[in-house]
């Protein structure tokens, strides 16, 4: 990704290494929404969200030698911000187990019953609800993948895992979203 | 187990692991044609695949309406600034 004046986020890195600060602010400007969008998503109010975000933002100051100038540049500071995000969130008890199985959780999701679930998902309050109560890993890939948009290859760069776990693990917290909100009143 | 139906040499199992690569359009097309027989044939498959699109969707337009309304961090950028500058 590039500003209007051409610079590359790998040049503003480069430029952050050598204490540029007018890059690194020029590359925080272009990522600096996203990174809020998914911060306040994944930490547990406002406050954390915005203590969240000036943590990676100093990490990433300070680490900016740390990128690798052939990835990207937003799924490296999402990565940071990820970290960031989990010291100020704590995962929630009772968690559904990890090893479900797709058919176990499509039957939770509603597969074969005579359910309305697109009418609930109208309701802000239900989606909210329902993505609210998903752990911190299925509200990343729900969040880069389909929220942001973002390529199956970046989000699993954003991760830290492979293009086939990242498939699986979003087809599962979308089966998972949908169960929170078929069970939400 | 959930129940199953055997349509165009799919059950439903294998069209529920196909659904998000049929979905993103990235399926081969032959597999891409039987998903689309079977669906055709079978009224679980296809009322959950429309479910499933459809709580994508809405999870986006949810969040970014939400996203768009909220301030920028400020006072974040400032003591960031302040930090690294050291004033």
């Amino acid at each position: 990704m590039q500003d209007e004046d051409g610079l590359t986020d790998a040049e503003s890195l480069r430029r952050t290494v050598a204490g540029d600060v007018a890059a690194f602010e020029r590359l925080v400007d272009r990522h600096e929404r996203v990174l809020l969008r998914v911060l306040r998503q994944l930490t547990s109010d406002e406050a954390a969200a915005m203590d969240a975000l000036q943590e990676t933002l100093l990490a990433a100051w300070r680490g900016a030698a740390s990128f690798r100038g052939d990835g990207s540049a937003r799924a490296w500071l999402l990565g940071i911000a990820r970290h960031s995000a989990r010291r100020q969130y704590r995962r929630r008890a009772g968690q559904p187990g990890r090893s479900e199985s797709l058919d176990t959780l499509a039957e939770a999701a509603g597969f074969g019953a005579d359910t309305r679930l697109l009418e609930r998902l109208e309701a802000r309050e239900i989606v909210n609800a329902a993505f609210a109560v998903l752990d911190d890993e299925d509200r990343a890939v729900l969040l880069l993948r389909d929220v942001e948009g973002w390529s199956g290859e970046e989000t699993a760069a954003a991760l830290g895992i492979g293009l086939a776990a990242m498939k699986s693990r979003l087809h599962r917290a979308r089966l998972r979203f949908m169960a929170a909100a078929r069970s939400m009143e | 187990m959930m129940r199953e139906r055997n349509i165009a040499g799919l059950r439903c199992s294998d069209v529920l692991e196909a659904l998000p690569d049929f979905l993103e359009g990235i399926l081969p097309s032959d597999r891409t044609r039987r998903v689309h027989e079977h669906l055709a044939g079978c009224d679980w498959c296809e009322r959950f695949g429309g479910e499933y699109a459809g709580a994508v969707g809405a999870l986006r337009r949810h969040i970014l309406e939400q996203a768009e309304s909220r301030p920028s961090p400020a006072d974040v950028r400032a003591r960031v600034r302040s930090a690294i500058t050291g004033r």
